[in-house]
């Protein structure tokens, strides 16, 4: 038997962070569908009870890249190549009594990636990457209470479909980004 | 907060609609994949809304052997295709594996251009080849016509007067403009990933480096060291472009160049013309704006001449070519 229900949190906000995959496609106008993914870390940010506040934030770090279905070693490629991943969320709680809680959120999305292309003496090298691109994305965060303390751990996902960017405006077609992972947090006051 | 909230919206429209770097970059996309090929055979045919050329790599005992075909037209803009040739009895076949192209865009601000891309591509075509001394012609559909040989065609360049020494300049541009067609992302906003520089080939010798200073100092410079696309022409020197973030600024600096080719009965190679071009443009948005070329020939008078002559691209005044 589930609930709808006022927050179960001890505390009027919940932090939690653990490791996190990322993925983000992108489809441009010319035709190309460009895609990239690797493991990062996750932080969210929930706030108030039945209805509030759900911020999920994910540093990811792309290790494998496809270029029109082409796989490319990023290490091979890149120098550097970094990206971050949010979602601002309204949120709706829904609660399992007596320990588990799911917190849904729907809201603007925001994700950029840089990829810094290297430079070698035989052939010269690659381009760089990069994107920023926004959208809206659904969240979602399932914690699992441990005892009566303000410490939790559970899970979480984010979809994302983003229509603007804002450094290749004219060129994107449609992006799609997902994420997901393990957390671990805490209640505060 | 409300304040704060409109000015970041305001800031995200914005940029949003800048799209400052252009078309999405290719993941992987090494940026110079020229090998150097050596002199080679190059042959040019020179229309006023256009200019034309070919090198046809010797085949060097294999079965097919390297081209490039060039096109710079009237406003600049121009394409490179770069593939494999081979003949068949009278027929030559073209396949293009490479597609570089570069669209002048000077009508819109910096943020907006296109940039110089390269493209993979898989095209074919074959064509009738009829060689007659100095002149090929290739015939199919469409026809790409009658081309003369590139040493020959050039042979009677020179710069007594201005109208001579502004067609000069503008077979000096064949070159400039078709190594830069080559950098991905030049004279677009993505040239900005060279602030780390990066060195691309001639397609027969040579190399081009380009760089840029910083982010925030977007200041190009382009160094050629013995950089030659076409048979013969041969350049040297550097173009330093500092401008502020608009693109507003200068070019700078000066390159050399120089024409030489074999004589047709054999022996080492002469000078058909040399000299230099010195830089002293003006920019706006990115755009020549104002300032001249200062084209010297080696021993001769300096004509200044203005920027809007490299803006209209035909040599058919200097160039003797078929139509």
């Amino acid at each position: 038997m589930w609930l709808l229900a006022a927050a179960p949190a001890r505390g009027e906000a919940q932090h939690t962070i653990g490791p996190a995959y990322q993925l983000m496609i992108i489809d441009t106008k010319q035709g190309n569908t460009s895609q990239f993914q690797g493991p990062g870390v996750s932080y969210v940010a929930t706030l108030g009870g039945l209805w509030g506040f759900q911020g999920t934030f994910t540093a990811y770090f792309p290790l494998a890249a496809y270029q029109n279905g082409t796989h490319v070693t990023v290490s091979d490629v890149y120098t550097s190549a970094w990206g971050i991943d949010a979602v601002f969320a309204v949120l709706r709680r829904v609660c399992f009594p007596p320990a588990l809680q799911l917190d849904l959120g729907f809201g603007p999305h925001l994700d950029g990636v840089a990829m810094k292309g290297k430079r070698t003496s035989s052939n010269n090298g690659y381009s760089d990457f990069n994107s920023f691109t926004m959208g809206l994305g659904v969240s979602a965060v399932l914690r699992w209470r441990l005892g009566s303390g303000p410490v939790t751990v559970g899970a979480f996902g984010t979809g994302a479909v983003d229509f603007l960017d804002l450094l290749h405006g004219g060129d994107l077609s449609v992006g799609f980004g997902v994420s997901g992972g393990a957390v671990v947090g805490v209640d505060l006051q | 907060m409300r304040t704060r909230l409109l000015l970041l919206g305001a800031a995200l429209v914005v940029a949003a609609t800048a799209s400052c770097l252009g078309p999405y970059q290719i993941i992987g996309q090494a940026l110079d994949t020229t090998i150097s090929l050596g002199d080679q055979p190059t042959w040019i045919q020179a229309t006023p809304e256009k200019t034309t050329l070919i090198v046809f790599a010797a085949a060097d005992g294999g079965f097919s052997a390297p081209f490039t075909l060039t096109t710079v037209a009237r406003d600049q803009s121009a394409t490179i295709l770069a593939g494999s040739y081979f003949f068949n009895g009278n027929e030559v076949t073209l396949t293009a594996n490479e597609k570089y192209v570069w669209q002048q865009q000077y009508n819109l601000p910096v943020t907006q251009r296109t940039g110089c891309q390269r493209f993979d591509i898989d095209a074919g075509s074959t064509y009738g080849y009829v060689r007659d001394g100095g002149v090929i012609t290739l015939t199919g559909d469409p026809p790409l016509g009658s081309f003369a040989y590139f040493p020959e065609a050039l042979a009677g360049l020179q710069a007594t007067t201005e109208p001579e020494a502004e067609c000069v300049l503008r077979v000096f541009q064949l070159t400039v403009i078709s190594s830069e067609t080559r950098v991905v992302g030049f004279n677009g906003p993505s040239l900005i990933q060279y602030t780390t520089p990066a060195t691309f080939n001639g397609t027969l010798s040579g190399s081009l480096n380009v760089s840029v200073e910083s982010l925030l100092s977007p200041n190009v410079t382009i160094s050629y060291t013995n950089f030659a696309d076409f048979s013969g022409w041969v350049i040297n020197g550097t173009q330093y472009t500092p401008t502020n973030l608009s693109g507003d600024g200068q070019t700078l600096q000066t390159i050399y160049f120089r024409m030489s080719a074999a004589p047709p009965d054999g022996g080492p190679s002469e000078t058909i013309i040399s000299g230099q071009v010195g830089y002293d443009l003006l920019l706006s948005g990115g755009t020549p704006s104002g300032g001249t070329y200062n084209l010297t020939l080696d021993g001769g008078p300096t004509f200044p001449l203005s920027y809007q002559v490299a803006t209209v691209m035909d040599v058919t005044a200097c160039v003797a070519t078929p139509r």
